[in-house]
């Protein structure tokens, strides 16, 4: 299969279920929302590395307290993996933030029985050292924490679903500033779908790794089969002849369908001049559960 | 399909009436005569229904087991003493006055008075929502005497001015007074929110050990057992102030974003209580 002369190769995607929740944070204006939201899925590209992986969904159409808000994605390995992880960014990250609070998301796009809840202001209430105090508003219960610059407001409970992290393509191009190009047009398109989250900077990834290390110390390496700059060492390689750049496009998001969807237009928007080849990372079906047939996608 | 059994009085009764069966699970699934043949216990005999009132079902055929019936009652029912009392679920609205304990240990469902209400509205409710479109009595969501626990749930939402004692001894939910309110507004309180639009007697949050009291008209002077902490927009603030504009209950003088004087109070409990005194707009 070609678009615009660039080969799609027929290969899939390989994701795995991650437990997933979103949250909703709100401040006195855009721009301490987004202070705030950047903070918290600042380093959180990859669990490997970072224990979770986040990103920014957009901005809430609608928050609990009518304030500017943020949506914020995030994935964890297990429900006890992203527990831990959320209460140190929510603790360290948005109730640092002046003005915040900190809402559940909600994931009406998952289905009702598949929800379960995560007590992250049940537990960050005892930052205020006895100090706390709960306000239950039509059902929900809140917590208050009393800060310097006034009241941290938290919801008690989040809820949790599980989400698809690992969806991915490559993008395989003649220069760097080719595959940065295809790269940047694919995440301003994918940006747009909500429940979906690029965890790596800018949604980019240019260090792709693969599972394992010749060092036994390390879980994970470089992807030696997509570097260009060691394509004739490698036994295997996967750079065609001509590429000189790969950059990597991960997905998570929070069902089957917004992975689908962010794979098609992030491929389609990446066929520009210069990329040679698109293609996914998989570990022959024997890993993740979700598989995303590039071809059937755009076909 | 859902249907609407509406009650209409035909005289008010010289005596008063315990009309606690008055419920939509008691008249959900039955017919007119069944409705008719409901007990009342009048003064100390026992009548029916159709003794009081005329019965009419609207909307179709008879419920489903899992399908309330909306019940109505229409009339002066300022001697009908327990209406929704321990209700569960379903809609029962009243278009007319009714007499004490409306609404007294609820734990569900919606019960709307278009008038005013007694003495003990909501006492002991655990959960549900009572809106009164007029004025409550006194005792509105506190507990009994001889019980250390009023309502533990729920809402109240009071759109004209209600009596003394208003969220006593409540332990959750909310009460929200539109207008004035009398004396002891929250006293003993554990946890919980009471709002009041209007001007309040004395002594409120008397004796409170948690939740929050608070005044939108701020009195002239407050108990001496409370203790100013700062002038700020308390952080529930807004939510809370959204879910009452949603409920139809407007806070038009203060906006989502208001200033309040807040009070640590009663300092003979513990201090872990709120007065929250409105403060002009952040």
């Amino acid at each position: 299969m070609r678009i615009n002369n660039v080969e799609i190769v027929d290969t899939f995607a390989e994701a795995f279920p991650m437990a997933a929740a979103r949250v909703t944070i709100t401040a006195k204006n855009e721009k301490w929302a987004m202070q705030a939201a950047q903070a918290v899925t600042g380093f959180a590209t990859s669990v490997i590395g970072c224990g979770i992986e986040a990103g920014i969904d957009g901005v809430s159409s609608k928050t609990p307290d009518g304030r500017p808000g943020l949506d914020c994605l995030f994935f964890g390995m297990s429900a006890g993996a992203l527990e831990k992880q959320m209460l140190k960014r929510i603790g360290q990250a948005i109730m640092t933030t002046p003005t915040s609070a900190c809402f559940d998301g909600g994931v009406s796009e998952c289905p009702a029985d598949e929800r379960t809840e995560l007590k992250l202001g049940g537990k960050i209430r005892y930052f205020g050292d006895g100090f706390q105090a709960s306000k239950v508003i039509n059902d929900t219960r809140y917590w208050r924490i009393p800060v310097m610059e006034g009241e941290f407001l938290i919801q008690e409970s989040f809820t949790m679903v599980d989400g698809i992290g690992g969806g991915n393509f490559m993008i395989l191009a003649e220069s760097d500033d080719a595959a940065l190009a295809a790269a940047e047009a694919a995440v301003e398109r994918m940006k747009e779908i909500r429940g979906v989250a690029l965890p790596f900077p800018g949604g980019i990834v240019r260090s792709g790794s693969q599972v394992g290390s010749k060092y036994a110390f390390l879980p994970a390496s470089t992807n030696v089969a997509f570097c260009p700059t060691i394509r004739s060492r490698v036994p295997k390689t996967e750079i065609p002849k001509g590429v000189n750049s790969v950059m990597e496009i991960v997905i998570d998001a929070l069902t089957y369908e917004q992975v689908a969807e962010a794979t098609r237009v992030g491929i389609e928007a990446a066929c520009l001049p210069g990329v040679m080849q698109i293609t996914a990372g998989n570990y022959g079906g024997k890993l993740g559960k979700h598989h995303f047939h590039l071809q059937e996608l755009l076909g | 399909m859902n249907t609407r059994v509406h009650l209409t009085l035909r005289t008010a009764p010289d005596l008063p009436v315990e009309a606690d069966s008055l419920l939509p699970e008691t008249v959900t699934g039955k017919e007119t005569a069944d409705i008719a043949a409901l007990p009342l216990l009048v003064g100390n005999h026992t009548e029916t229904v159709g003794d009081h009132f005329q019965v009419e079902i609207t909307d179709g055929s008879p419920d489903t087991a899992d399908t309330l019936a909306t019940l109505e009652l229409t009339g002066n029912l300022s001697r009908f003493k327990h209406i929704g009392e321990a209700m569960t679920r379903g809609t029962l609205t009243v278009n007319g006055p009714v007499s004490f304990h409306a609404g007294a240990k609820m734990s569900g469902g919606e019960l709307i008075i278009n008038g005013d209400a007694g003495d003990y509205l909501g006492a002991m409710m655990t959960g549900g929502t009572i809106v009164v479109n007029g004025n409550a009595g006194h005792f509105a969501g506190s507990s009994y005497r001889g019980y250390s626990r009023g309502m533990s749930g729920g809402t109240i939402l009071v759109h004209g001015n209600a009596g003394n004692l208003t969220g006593a001894r409540m332990r959750r939910g909310l009460i929200a007074v539109r207008g004035t309110c009398g004396d002891l507004a929250g006293f003993s309180m554990g946890a919980g929110t009471v709002l009041i639009g209007g001007e309040v007697g004395v002594r409120a949050g008397a004796n409170m050990s948690r939740g929050s009291v608070i005044l939108l008209t701020p009195p002239e002077e407050i108990r001496p057992t409370f203790r100013y902490n700062a002038t700020c927009v308390p952080a529930f603030w807004p939510v809370m102030h959204g879910s009452l504009s949603e409920a139809g209950w407007s806070v038009p003088e203060t906006g989502p974003y208001a200033l309040f004087k807040k009070y640590s109070g009663d300092v003979n409990e513990g201090s872990r209580g709120e007065l929250l005194l409105y403060a002009g707009t952040a």
